[in-house]
Parts: structure tokens; sequence; C-alpha cells
């Protein structure tokens, strides 16, 4: 039977001089990591709280946040990790927690709102601390850990992991990620589940040196100077490395990386062409896969690839991505209660991909594409790569319409690029073949001017509603 | 890696030593100290052999410990009393400066005294004469 993530965490920091975590606290052993968690578990006892009870983790990336963690796993609670000054209150009603841990205030822990109880940086709890809530629906000692997903979907949603899907992922990604002894510099967000899952775990699991940026990598010169200290692995979303790589020395320091996934957006060309002969691989997935669905090798790097298949099955419905496998999550938080879903089901991505020789290519949402007045299908997944093909110029091409009689497109290209709008339109009427007849208007942007998501893909609704707005 | 991690924070560590809590001229007096003398300190004082074994072991460091010094002394800092310390970071940088023969150095670390994380200020100290001073303070 596999170990479970409680056991595997117990191994790696009890007793032990490393993993060590390097904050703006200072220098944590995992011994001490270890010895705040016990303090948690007592006062999680003291409290009289059960296995599955639901508790909010609201505290920054920190010593104290691992702290609470690996306590709660120990007393089998469902941790329900949240961004630091997320409104609790309304977090432990939705989510019907017993409890939510906070930062410690600067003034009495009296001051904490009601069923909160306040972290003293990593010295445990910071007494006295307040009763708990009670909760209405029964506990959830199967889901590990609650998630909220980012919202790549639209439509953010509790997704629930348990201990099965998370170490399926940590089993069939950390051997490719050569992380002993390593040094890490962590800058995702650890209430996600690519910074949790698939960079503070595995670092934590493999007695790596974790140097936390205080900026989560919003700001490159903060992370640029963390990476100029030493040679690190370093996870995170494209926009971040795009960042990076604009300062003088970051295409050196980059390339000076020794491993890391970029994920949570697809990569563009230019990135792609960067990253290409680096220590950096892709990784996809959505938290809903706990959350690893594909990586790819170290170093190979095309225009919005995913990488390959791992830990799961995948597989292309109507040019759509479903995967199936350990991974899919165990069911979802709804109307107040744990919804179990089949483990053996096919959950779909709403990704749509293209599988070239194994591997997975992004092609864009498929909530992307839309109707014409006609009745006609636009495939923007289809189309807008050809196009994009079709002008090597250009960063990513667009598809829209604006009356749903017409189709405009916006092409990406760096302002000093030949705009020779005969030609151009001649090639994107040939590439639209019957639907030439719709083609609307053609527009011309630089790809600073299109609004991106915290993660650097692509807002198509706002870059839309910003070019339309002029 | 950790090799560069540690040296990163040797050149840290060196520059905070000038705003260290063990001042010059205490630092200057520690091989001439007796016992009585390090009891006085208002910080820890623990005196180790180039292998890292304890020598001395004041007062204030017993305290904040609970470990009383005929239970330290003899006992190898890093692998027996504070096993915590045997990383890169910390023996690691110790051994670099034994090798070099010399290093002052500062940091903030995290012991678990008494079942309890407790953040600490670490002043790595090897005196001209060779002695190992691991100098702590409680934050």
């Amino acid at each position: 039977m596999a170990r479970s993530l409680r056991d595997r965490l117990v191994d790696a920091l009890r007793g032990r001089p490393s993993p060590v975590l390097i904050t703006d606290e200072g220098t944590i052993p995992a011994a001490s990591l270890w010895i705040g968690s016990r303090l948690w578990v007592r006062a999680f006892r003291a409290a009289g709280m059960r296995p599955g009870d639901r508790v909010i983790l609201a505290l920054p990336p920190s010593a104290a946040f691992v702290e609470v963690l690996v306590a709660a796993l120990w007393e089998g609670l469902s941790i329900a990790p949240v961004p630091p000054g997320a409104d609790t209150l309304a977090l432990l009603d939705t989510l019907d927690a017993v409890v939510a841990v906070v930062p410690a205030p600067p003034g009495p822990a009296e001051s904490l709102p009601p069923w909160t109880w306040g972290a003293d940086g990593c010295r445990g709890p910071y007494p006295p601390l307040a009763a708990l809530r009670r909760a209405r629906s029964a506990p959830t000692p199967d889901a590990v850990l609650l998630l909220c997903s980012s919202g790549t979907t639209g439509s953010p949603h509790w997704v629930a992991l348990s201990d099965r899907n998370v170490c399926s992922v940590l089993d069939s990604h950390q051997p490719q990620l050569a992380l002993t002894d390593a040094c890490v510099v962590s800058v995702l967000p650890w209430h996600h589940a690519f910074g949790l899952v698939l960079d503070l775990l595995p670092a934590l699991l493999n007695g790596a040196y974790i140097v936390r940026d205080p900026f989560g990598g919003r700001d490159a010169e903060s992370l640029a100077q963390l990476l100029r200290q030493a040679p690190a692995a370093l996870c995170a979303v494209p926009a971040t490395i795009a960042a990076l790589a604009a300062l003088p020395d970051g295409p050196a320091l980059i390339s000076g990386l020794t491993g890391g996934i970029i994920g949570g957006a697809s990569v563009g060309r230019d990135l792609a062409k960067l990253l290409t002969g680096s220590a950096l691989r892709v990784g996809y997935g959505q938290t809903e896969a706990s959350p690893g669905i594909a990586l790819g090798d170290p170093g190979r790097w095309q225009p919005n690839l995913l990488g390959r298949a791992l830990g799961c099955e995948v597989r292309v419905v109507d040019g759509g991505l479903e995967f199936r496998g350990p991974n899919a999550c165990l069911g979802s938080w709804e109307a107040g209660g744990l919804q179990m879903l089949d483990p053996r089901r096919w959950v779909t991505t709403h990704d749509a991909v293209e599988l070239v020789d194994g591997e997975l290519f992004y092609r864009g949402r498929l909530a992307d594409r839309f109707k014409l007045d006609n009745g006609r299908w636009v495939d923007t997944t289809a189309l807008e790569p050809l196009l994009c093909a079709a002008l090597p110029s250009a960063s990513d091409v667009l598809l829209f319409t604006t009356d749903g009689s017409t189709i405009d497109v916006l092409v990406l290209a760096p302002p000093d690029t030949a705009r020779d709008a005969v030609a151009t339109e001649a090639m994107v009427r040939a590439i639209l073949g019957p639907m030439n007849a719709r083609l609307g208007r053609l527009h011309w942007r630089t790809p600073p001017e299109v609004v991106r998501t915290p993660k650097g893909a692509i807002n198509r609704a706002e870059t839309v509603r910003a070019l339309l707005a002029r | 890696m950790s090799t560069t991690l540690a040296d990163s924070m040797w050149a840290q560590g060196t520059k905070m030593a000038s705003m260290s809590f063990a001042k010059p001229d205490v630092l200057a007096k520690l091989d001439s100290a007796t016992r009585a003398d390090l009891d006085k300190l208002p910080f820890g004082a623990v005196k180790v052999t180039d292998a890292g074994v304890i020598q001395e072991y004041n007062r204030y460091e017993s305290q904040l410990a609970g470990v009383l010094p005929t239970a330290a002394i003899a006992k190898n800092f890093f692998t027996q009393l504070a096993p915590c310390t045997n990383n890169a970071v910390f023996y690691g940088n110790f051994k670099k400066g034994v090798a070099a023969k010399a290093y002052n150095l500062m940091f903030v670390y995290t012991f678990s005294y008494n079942m309890r994380p407790t953040p600490v200020r670490v002043h790595m100290h090897r005196t001209p004469k060779g002695s190992n001073w691991i100098l702590v303070e409680k934050k």
C-alpha cells in the first residue's frame, strides 16, 4: 500500500536537519518545523477537533504554514489553504469549517474574529485560542485538501483532493524533479495546487533548501537577487519567467536554473525559444488533477507544448482533452457538502489540445469557440494556430465576433512588423475557407497591448473589450 | 546546490557579524574567559573543537536549551546535541570556516528548545588562537 502524505512528511521532517526553509523569518530546519507542528497537534486535540473537521489555512508561505499543514495531516483534518488576507469568516461559512488559522495579530488574540486562531510565527498557536465553530455538515476525512480552483474555467470552485490523489502526483512527478539536496526558490502561492503539490511538497520531501521569495515572483528584480545567490530550481508561471527574462541578466539567470516546472498557462513562441535548452520543463494540469496531467522533458520547448501525459491516461474527444487516473480529484465542495465523484471517470479539462506523437499541444479553451448566426461553429482552437503559423511575425492570433455575424481577427505582432494588409487578408481568407465571406475587421496590436492573466495567459475577453473600447 | 547557497549565506553572515549581539571586546576575551565568566554572558556560548565536540557550555545556553552543561560537554554539537544544525547552511559553513582557519558570521536560525521552535541569532566565531565559538541569543 502506498505511503500516506502524512507518513512521508513525518519521515522527511522529524529530527531532520533538512529540508530547510529560508524566509524573512530566518532559517528554519526540518526538525524545528516538526516541533512546531506538534504544538499545533496539541492545540487541535485540546480543542476537540476530529478527523475530517475542516480548517481554513490563511497564512502566507512561511514556517507556520508548513507546521499547520503537517499538524492537520497528522490529525486527519481537511485543510483548505486560502490566500492570506482572505475573508475567513465568509470562508468558514462557505466550507462549513470549524476554525481558521491566520497570522497572529499585533495586539491581543481577543482582537481576532470568532473561530479564528493566530499563528505566532513558527512558534505555534498564539494563545488564547477561540472556540471552534460548530459545523452543520459531516466531517470529510477522505478529503485532505480543499482547494479553490484558480478559475481558468471562469467559475472558481472548491476541489477536494484525497491523500491518494496527492500521493499519486508526487509519485509520478517527484522522480523527474531531482530535488534531493537542491536549492529551490519558491515563488508560487502555496494555497494553489501547483505551488503546494508540485513545488512545496516535493521540496520538503526531498530535503531541499527552500528559499521563499517574499514577493512571490511579482517583483522580477527581487527574484533575480535570490537567483543570483545560488543556482536553484524554480517553478513558476510563464508571466514570472517573462518578467525575469526582461532583466539584463535575466536570460543568463534562466539558463542557470537547475530545474523546475513552468505551468499555469501555455508558453508562446518567444518564451519557448528562450527556454529551449534550459533545465526548465513544461508542466500541465489543473486543480482537478491534483494538479498533474502532463510534464515535458527539461529544455524541450515549443510554442503551446504541454508535455506528455504522466501518472494518468489522456484522450482527445472532439478536440478537448480528458484524463483519467488516480490524480482525478475525489470530489468537490458544493452546496454545503462534499460531492464525491466516480474515481474511474474521464474528467474533461475544457482545454482544446492536439496530440502529436504523444505530446500535447494547447490549442485554447473549448469555451472560446463561438457560433455564428448561421449556426456555423468557428473553431478558434483549430484556426488560430493555423493563422499564427502562417504569420511568422505574430506571437498570437485571436478570432472573435462582436455581432455574431462576422469574424474579426486580432494579430499580435511586434511594432516593427511589416503589416501588409492585402496579403494578410488574402492569407486569412484562405485559411477561413468557406467562412471567409464572414471576415470582418483585421486588427493589429503589439503584444504589450494585450491583457493577460496573472499567470501570463491572454485574457481574451478583456483584450477584446479593450480593443473595442478604443 | 546547497554548497553555493551556503556560500551565499556565508557572505551575508559575514556582513551581519558586524551587527552582532557579541561585541568585539567580548569576542576578544573569549579565550581567556573562565567558566564563571562565560556563565555571566547575556547570551549562549558554546565552545567546540574543530570536530564539533563541545568543550564549554554556558549557563544561558543551558537554560535556553534545558540541557545541563555536564550532559552537553563532550558531545558533538552538530550530530548529537543539535542535529538540526547538521546541514549545509550551518554545519557546512562551520566546516568551511574551520578549514579556512577563520570565520566570523551571524545568521538567524530556529532551534527547537524545550519542544518549542525558538528563533535565535547565531554568531559563529573563530578566535585568533583557533578556538571555535557558537554564540546564541534568543530573538
